[in-house]
């Protein structure tokens, strides 16, 4: 392995650019996409890169989240290191290893838990999916199931289907499913998101609780800025234009926020610390959110 | 005031069977007054117990054997090419480029028009009935496959990426069971043309089953047995479809109850 990764840094993001296919293609390829997309009514026009220059490295057992404003190819790049859409250009490397497709080292959880859930299947059932390609053999297959729902609390729930359950129990059945495949990265799209806020403070803190315990490495996608600062050890600002380059230079990026609050956090002391105040309000300047003009310099 | 509530409510809940009895006690009186000619029109107590005698005597249960041998025949073969044909034609795409034109074009033929072209080919016997069915039932389960096999969320898709899934762990534990709901929506459809097409078929050739029946019986001037013969088609209609729905609803109970869940009717 040529030492492109420095440090002990298990995720390694390098120049990822992205474009979206558009009809710049010749011949019989050409042909059938324009008849395809004929057909399916939709129109690809010469587009802008969807990400122009993203590089960046997560430490292992680092809680790291990327914010962006919509529109920024926050998505893209979530499926690009997912392994679900290869870049145009750019590599990444996980312990080493390049990801050109899904890997058991990498598991993602969703914002949408009831359309990723399989409403066929029981809770146990689906993180016996989520097993399959691993052939554990059956009784390890039945431990680890337990093991995981005990994790997140719903081990008594276990012959109960997706759609019996609460928002919140939902994304708890998707995150044990996910971690159950003993991931080295988690990667999480904004897996909160579509819940109310009392579950969400505690599904933050059972994801970090969680985390530490089982020490594994978190990347978290998210345009939700207090959120990103409160479950983070450093924060990655995804520029408008599809940049983000954090990797530690001569001097520390612009773009990289570290947050000094500790490994122990919680809802009330945390968010009322005044560091939390200071990185939120870097983040804040830094995605250029309000006019320069409306900054109170204190 | 709560108790004629309850009483609308009650009322409400059977009504339609009420209409049914009503109308069949208003046929009855229409034909013993004499109001209907009831040598065309043979009061419903009299279509009633030429039914039990025709069951009686074996005579109906024969016919009615071999309508529901030969539906269940066609249709059951029908849905075998249906179901895989439709999920070849909406998960690989150039297979479903290469077969839509053809089959947009068959499609909207009235299936009993190729009953002729049937005939010439297969003769009048079983062989002929049964290919006429496949051919009219194949069509909307082909569709609905098709439509629901392209339909399937791209995130449950994404999922089984991610899972590691292989194509056919994809296609049987998410892509499959995902088009199930609209599978069978195509089934159901294609279950009544299959009835219908049993029934034209036997009227236009053959020598046994209930369209055959009903036609003799009507050619012969015996219209009780005509009648009865068309009571039972009916009532085949009813139990069949009914039968469907309930199969349904036990293996779609997710599919129910998710989309209940989601409009908040929990």
């Amino acid at each position: 392995m040529t030492t492109t990764g420095s440090g002990d840094a298990l995720l390694s993001v390098r120049k990822i650019f992205h474009v979206y296919p558009t009809l710049q293609e010749g011949g019989i390829r050409r042909l059938c996409r324009t008849l395809q997309e004929g057909r399916n009514g939709e129109q690809t026009t010469p587009s802008a890169p969807a990400i122009r220059s993203v590089s960046f490295e997560v430490s292992r057992g680092e809680i790291c989240s990327i914010v962006g404003k919509s529109g920024s190819g926050k998505s893209t790049l979530l499926r690009v290191i997912a392994g679900l859409l290869r870049p145009t250009k750019g590599t990444i490397l996980l312990d080493g290893k390049e990801i050109l497709s899904p890997s058991c080292d990498l598991a993602v959880v969703f914002q949408d838990y009831s359309r990723s859930l399989l409403p066929w299947k029981t809770v146990a059932g689906n993180l016996q999916v989520g097993l399959l390609s691993l052939s554990l053999g059956k009784a390890e297959e039945k431990r680890r199931i337990r093991s995981y729902l005990e994790i997140v609390g719903l081990y008594a729930n276990s012959n109960k289907y997706p759609w019996e359950l609460s928002g919140g129990m939902q994304q708890r059945v998707a995150m044990a499913r996910a971690l159950a495949r003993q991931p080295k990265v988690l990667l999480l799209d904004e897996p909160f998101g579509a819940l109310d806020s009392p579950t969400r403070f505690e599904l933050e803190d059972e994801m970090l609780r969680v985390a530490r315990e089982l020490g594994i490495t978190v990347l978290m996608i998210t345009h939700d800025i207090d959120e990103a600062v409160y479950m983070s050890d450093r924060v990655l600002i995804m520029a408008q234009n599809g940049t983000l380059e954090a990797l530690p230079g001569e001097s520390l990026p612009s773009s990289v926020i570290p947050i000094p609050l500790g490994e122990r956090r919680n809802q009330i002391e945390t968010r009322a610390d005044p560091r939390f105040a200071v990185c939120r309000a870097r983040i804040v300047k830094e995605m250029h959110l309000i006019p320069e003009k409306d900054v109170i310099h204190a | 005031m709560k108790r004629t509530r309850e009483w609308v409510r009650l009322l409400s809940q059977v009504s339609g069977f009420l209409l049914i009895l009503l109308l069949l006690a208003f046929m009855e009186l229409a034909c013993r007054k004499h109001w209907l000619d009831t040598v065309y029109f043979p009061a419903p107590s009299r279509i009633f117990s030429t039914l039990i005698h025709g069951f009686r005597s074996g005579e109906l249960w024969k016919h009615t054997r071999a309508t529901l041998l030969r539906a269940a025949i066609g249709y059951g073969l029908a849905m075998l090419i249906a179901v895989p044909v439709g999920l070849v034609m909406g998960g690989v795409r150039w297979i479903g480029s290469l077969l839509e034109p053809l089959v947009d074009l068959l499609r909207p033929m009235p299936s009993a028009a190729v009953i002729p072209v049937a005939i010439l080919l297969f003769g009048i016997e079983d062989r002929m009935k049964i290919i006429v069915i496949i051919f009219g039932a194949l069509w909307p389960t082909i569709i609905s496959t098709v439509d629901g096999i392209r339909g399937v969320d791209s995130l449950l898709i994404d999922t089984g990426a991610l899972l590691q899934l292989n194509g056919l762990q994809s296609l049987l534990r998410i892509k499959l069971p995902a088009t199930l709901p609209a599978i069978f929506t195509g089934m159901r459809i294609s279950l009544a043309i299959a009835l219908i097409l049993t029934v034209t078929a036997e009227m236009i050739a053959g020598s046994n089953g209930l369209g055959y029946y009903i036609l003799d019986s009507e050619r012969s001037f015996a219209f009780p047995e005509m009648f009865s013969g068309i009571v039972v088609v009916g009532m085949i209609g009813y139990v069949v479809s009914r039968l469907f729905v309930s199969i349904d609803y036990r293996i779609l109970f997710w599919y129910y109850a998710s989309r209940a869940g989601s409009r908040g009717e929990r």
